[in-house]
């Protein structure tokens, strides 16, 4: 699957430096993997569906993920690395993201110093005492997942959530390879010029939830849209170039046209897709606590950027993969708009308003970001960098990304 | 024999001036209509050539072809172009050309008025080609918002050209907006009740009616701006209490239902067409009227889908979005009631079907990118990129010019004469459909590949050259088509064949008159008893030349057409008519003076024109009416009905109704500003002690009152009216005073903080609006001393009051509002 590798563009943690178990820990720390799996179970239990009904909606690497599944609830580790970016390519995350629970303090990770080697060393000994806990933990997770019972309501992947488990086991067997297929597919369409940049703006190239669900909201609009738009125009090549009728007096069918569809058939389709934009929209808010707050002002011609502990950087935004960000938006001259198409829609940066955006990497990397507002002569270049850093590699990328 | 002496009778009534006195006097409809759809084509080649100049620097990554600052200039006077001077400009030609035709009327309901529209757009649109070709066009985006367009970040003269070009631009609308609705309402053919109107008719007035409520906003947002940029009154600073914000809601308030006012007309002239070419009647007219209305109504309450990304609450945008994805449905209902009558009838493969072949296909994909852009998550990522650049140009391309090109077709013999020469019309549809697919289909990938708009260059590492290159050799196939399409029609009208009379079997009245119109359009007119009178007697355009309708004799000098009651259609009165006039030529040329003193910084001079533009206006009414009771007029099928100078309900009565509810929305909308700007606006409250006041505004209640009570007293007796108006007038100088005087003494100076400049902006809109009314019912004075008013010809009275009235009832407000402000401040 070409697409679900682009998923995850940049490898966290560089997968060929430790040793192999180490590394793979470290792998699934940083996806989340873990706990998030974990958080399932409830959700499936509570819908009445036993989790086996989880496995089979992964059709393509079932196997695999089942496994993997299988093998995280024994060992907490060592899952399918396939089957997890499978997860991110199918369908939005899941409601709860317990790194809140799970995850050390970001301030933690900052007041660490050391050299990269033994900052590593010392991840690995926060991986063993995981590993070594994981049920106590595990524990705790489960009363923190009751509180997020109601958002998981809603938090369920889409499909299950537009049509039921039911209708995802049966169907969703196909469907899901399909739709991955037309992603696939139309990434490499889209991208198939890019190659030397990679889609670096490209909105149907997520690399964070937010990102990632909208991309699929405009897959799911994009299907209907050609789905409405070959039924509309079908029906007109059919009325121009059917055999015309001579009798005027025949019955037009005012009630097919006008009252199925014309106003039936919309009001059902954008019933639906407004519920899905709501859903979508709420997810997307920066509601609850974030793991980091950063500062954003924008002026003629460029970005600083201003973080908790008070130090400031200017074009090139620092923050921890994995973690909730919340970017608290403003300007000092005109009107721009901060937006990493990769990561979440845009926000404007208005003088004497601050504006909120979450935003949230799914891995480390370099985003790459631009100013979507006219802001001047200078708008085509007012651009900057997010440079997501592994917060178990804290001291090399804040390096790095210096 | 009688036929033609009616002809030669009418000409001679109905004609203009000769030579080029003949160009400036004219007010005739089919004049001033031809001009505007021709100043409007101009404008749409030179917006044209901007696009092919944009297309051509993006072409290629790091192209040096056009600088930031040029480029800035290039972008926003195609939008601009396109939007103020195309598109608007272009549906009142069609309108001012076509109303009167369709309704079986003879003229307008202000030949005048149309004359002074022309003047204005046609000045209004020079200063802004000329600032281009200055070099000065405005650089800030055609939504032009503050603060980048505001004195600090744009110091040149380029956003006053906008301000000023534009506003003066829109008073031509708004006199249309207005002439349209009356027109509509009042001259039909008789017994044309609402529900026989033809359908293009509902859509106009749907049209008409918008621009009444959508113009203002934009209006008072371009004096808000300007008043900042001339005189640093801070509506839109944050640092002294405004906020860009409000820029925004204003532009939008009018931004969006600019969309639907420049769709609408289109859609109404497929209406008009396709049920033609189906050759069997429209299906569903009752449920195509219910959503021209319902859309109307709508589009008023979405114009925040335009700022999903400024930061308002989810929940609100949620709203919003609902509203914005509404819009779809009564859109559906219209484009299944289209292809419902195509399936319904035997479409004729003409040369406006392939047309309007191309508006179904361009136009619903670009609504269904529409339905997509009103869902906030994707707003957000789509907002402010190629892929809104790309659905806009859908939306209005497919959704206006592809269904104007059709009409153009449809409606050039009727203009003309003449029947199309060659097959060019059919090369020039190829052309500029696939051209157009070519530049702007993929142009969607392009903008979720993450181009944003209005960037003058990208780097070649983007990843986009290939779609730009592309959608620039799209665009120069487009302009070849457009190019084909203008000599296919110059070939029409020079060469064409002499085309019978209604060609295409039409349904409507327009087609029941000699092609090319004569300046009287019919030579009697029509009686009508269902909605397609042409399909029922074929003869009927024979039976009206030879006279056998009404008014099919000629009084003296007088232009006669006749006026109906607005909702049966039943004969009400003989509306009379003014001939050519010089004045509004005259008129357009002091507004025209005072845009240009305040263009160049002449502040100074302003006032002067402001003065000379009340002058004319003075003159321009005391130039109506008659001093002569001539009684009721023989119709010329043995009915009496009184003339428009006797009747309460003239049409006079009715545009200032129109005008005044025009203006309440631009009070609506400052009003709407000033507590838009307490509550959200950053550095609130304004420093300094506010008390509460009301010795002022006690001064202004009585004066009001007063003065709403004297009209009154005039009104109902005609011994006392003259007294009842010269009170009324003296009772607004003095609430005048009192606002003038409680402004001077409570509000700080203008320029100190938003809230003193919207206090300041407040009292002077009261202020003009009060003198409006003194000086009306100054004018009543004198025109019942000079017997233009007597008790048989009252309307001016009933005029003068409404004005009068909205003076006194601004006055009032303002000053409890201000007072009250202050107070609670």
């Amino acid at each position: 699957m070409i697409f679900e590798n682009k998923l995850a563009p940049v490898p966290a943690g560089e997968p060929g430096e430790g040793d192999g178990e180490g590394g793979d820990h470290d792998a699934k720390w940083k996806h989340g993997l873990f706990v998030p799996e974990q958080s399932e179970t409830p959700v499936h239990s509570q819908n009445g569906q036993q989790h086996h009904g989880d496995d089979e909606m992964r059709p393509a690497g079932g196997a695999l993920a089942d496994t993997g599944h299988t093998e995280q609830l024994d060992r907490a580790g060592h899952p399918g690395e396939n089957a997890e970016q499978k997860r991110h390519a199918g369908r939005p995350q899941p409601g709860a993201r317990p790194e809140n629970v799970a995850g050390p303090p970001i301030e933690y990770v900052r007041t660490k110093n050391a050299g990269g080697q033994r900052n590593r060393e010392s991840n690995q000994h926060r991986m063993n005492w995981m590993t070594g806990q994981s049920d106590a933990r595990f524990e705790a997770m489960k009363i923190g997942l009751l509180f997020d019972r109601i958002d998981q309501l809603v938090g369920v992947p889409l499909d299950q959530f537009l049509f039921g488990n039911l209708f995802v086991q049966r169907v969703g067997q196909w469907f899901h390879p399909l739709r991955n297929r037309v992603r696939a597919a139309s990434a490499t369409f889209a991208l198939a010029p890019l190659a030397a940049c990679n889609g670096s703006l490209s909105t149907i190239d997520p690399a964070g939830p937010s990102a990632l669900r909208v991309a699929d909201l405009w897959w799911w609009m994009l299907g209907g849209s050609l789905l409405l738009s070959a039924l509309v125009f079908t029906l007109l090549f059919m009325a121009l170039f059917r055999r015309g009728v001579a009798d005027r007096q025949k019955p037009d069918r005012k009630n097919v046209w006008i009252g199925w569809l014309g106003l039936a058939m919309p009001i059902g389709v954008l019933s639906v897709l407004l519920v899905y934009a709501l859903w979508v929209g709420e997810r997307s808010l920066p509601t609850g606590t974030a793991a980091v707050r950063v500062e954003a002002t924008a002026y003629n011609y460029g970005w600083t950027f201003c973080y908790e502990d008070g130090s400031c950087s200017e074009g090139v935004m620092r923050i921890p993969a994995e973690r909730r960000v919340d970017i608290d938006i403003t300007a000092t001259d005109v009107i721009h708009s901060l937006w990493i198409p990769r990561l979440a829609g845009k926000m404007d940066a208005i003088p004497g308003q601050v504006n909120r955006l979450r935003i949230e990497a799914e891995a480390p990397g370099r985003y790459e970001a631009v100013c979507a507002e006219y802001c001047g002569i200078g708008h085509a270049d007012h651009r900057f960098v997010v440079q997501a850093y592994d917060i178990g590699d804290t001291a090399d990328a804040l390096e790095a990304a210096r | 024999m009688k036929a033609i002496q009616l002809h030669r009778d009418l000409t001679r009534i109905w004609e203009g001036e000769p030579g080029w006195r003949g160009v400036l006097t004219s007010v005739s409809h089919t004049d001033l209509g031809k001009r505007f759809i021709i100043a409007a084509a101009v404008f749409f080649g030179i917006g044209g050539v901007l696009a092919m100049l944009i297309r051509a620097q993006l072409a290629t990554p790091e192209s040096a072809f056009a600088g930031p600052e040029v480029y800035g200039q290039i972008f926003t006077m195609h939008g601009s172009i396109m939007m103020f001077l195309f598109a608007i400009p272009m549906l009142e030609g069609l309108a001012i050309y076509l109303l009167p035709k369709i309704l079986g009327a003879r003229d307008l309901a202000y030949p005048r008025l149309t004359a002074l529209g022309w003047w204005c757009y046609l000045f209004g649109g020079s200063i802004m080609i000329l600032a281009l070709l200055g070099g000065v066009a405005p650089d800030a985006g055609w939504f032009l918002y503050p603060p980048l367009s505001g004195k600090e970040f744009t110091p040149g003269v380029n956003s006053d050209v906008w301000l000023l070009g534009i506003t003066f631009v829109e008073i031509s609308a708004m006199c249309a907006a207005i002439e349209i609705v009356v027109t509509i309402l009042k001259f039909r053919a008789a017994n044309m009740s609402l529900t026989r109107m033809p359908i293009m008719a509902w859509y106009l007035l749907a049209t008409a009616g918008m621009m009444i409520f959508g113009f203002p906003p934009l209006i008072l947002g371009s004096i808000l701006l300007e008043l900042e940029r001339a005189f640093g009154w801070p509506f839109f600073q944050p640092e002294l209490g405004g906020s860009p914000l409000l820029w925004q809601h204003l532009f939008w308030l009018f931004g969006h239902p600019e969309v639907y006012i420049i769709f609408l007309p289109a859609a109404g002239a497929l209406s008009t067409i396709i049920p033609v070419m189906a050759r069997t009647p429209l299906i569903g007219y009752g449920a195509i009227v219910t959503a021209v209305m319902a859309l109307a109504f709508l589009s008023f309450g979405l114009w925040v889908h335009h700022m999903f990304t400024t930061g308002i609450p989810h929940m609100a945008l949620g709203f919003f979005s609902a509203a914005s994805v509404l819009v779809a449905i009564p859109t559906a209902v219209q484009i299944f009631a289209w292809i419902g009558t195509i399936w319904a009838g035997r479409p004729k493969f003409t040369l406006p079907m392939y047309y309007i072949v191309g508006f179904f296909i361009v136009f619903v994909l670009g609504g269904l990118t529409g339905v997509m852009l009103a869902i906030v998550p994707f707003d957000q990522q789509a907002h402010d990129t190629a892929f809104v650049t790309a659905h806009l140009h859908y939306v209005l391309v497919g959704g206006f010019v592809f269904p104007m090109l059709a009409a153009a077709y449809y409606w050039m013999p009727h203009a003309t004469g003449r029947t199309r020469v060659m097959r060019l019309g059919i090369a020039a549809f190829w052309l500029i459909l696939i051209g157009f697919n070519l530049t702007f289909l993929h142009m969607h990938l392009t903008g979720l590949l993450g181009m944003p708009r209005r960037m003058y260059t990208y780097p070649a590492e983007a990843g986009w050259t290939w779609l730009n290159l592309i959608s620039s050799v799209g665009s120069f196939m487009q302009a070849f088509g457009f190019g084909l399409f203008a000599i296919d029609i110059a070939l029409q009208r020079r060469v064409g064949n002499r085309s019978r009379r209604d060609p295409w079997n039409a349904e409507t009245l327009e087609w029941a008159m000699p092609t090319p119109p004569p300046q009287y359009n019919f030579a009697s007119l029509p009686t009508v008893d269902c909605r397609e009178p042409l399909t029922r007697d074929r003869l009927l355009g024979a039976g009206l030349a030879a006279g056998r309708g009404l008014l099919g004799r000629t009084i003296g000098h007088r232009r006669e057409t006749l006026a109906v009651d607005m909702v049966t259609g039943a004969p009400e009165h003989v509306a009379i008519l003014p001939g050519p006039s010089i004045v509004p030529f005259q008129t357009a040329l002091v507004i025209g003076g005072f845009f240009l003193s305040m263009l160049l910084s002449l502040y100074w001079l302003a006032p002067v024109f402001i003065l000379g533009t009340a002058v004319m206006v003075w003159r321009w009414t005391a130039t109506t009416g008659t001093t002569k009771d001539d009684g009721p007029v023989d119709t010329g099928q043995g009915d009496q009905l009184p003339t428009s100078f006797a009747v309460r309900g003239s049409v006079g009565y009715w545009g200032s109704v129109l005008a005044i509810a025009a203006s309440a929305t631009l009070f609506a909308s400052l009003v709407f500003g000033h507590f838009f700007l307490w509550v959200v606006a950053p550095n609130w409250p304004p420093p300094g002690d506010f008390g509460a006041y009301f010795l002022e505004p006690a001064l202004v209640t009585a004066g009001s009152l007063l003065a709403l009570a004297a009209a009154r007293i005039g009104a109902r007796d005609f011994a006392r009216s003259r007294n009842g108006a010269m009170i009324s007038a003296c009772s607004l100088a003095l609430a005048v005073a009192g606002l003038l005087i409680g402004a001077i003494r409570h509000l700080p100076g203008p320029g100190e903080h938003s809230f003193a400049a919207v206090g300041w902006t407040l009292t002077s809109y009261a202020v003009f609006s009060a003198i409006v009314g003194l000086l009306a019912q100054i004018f009543i004075t004198r025109r019942i001393a000079s017997g233009h008013t007597t008790s048989d010809r009252p309307h001016e009275l009933r005029i003068a009051a409404v004005w009068s009235d909205y003076g006194a009832a601004v006055a009032l407000a303002v000053a409890w509002i201000l007072s009250l402000s202050s107070a609670s401040l």
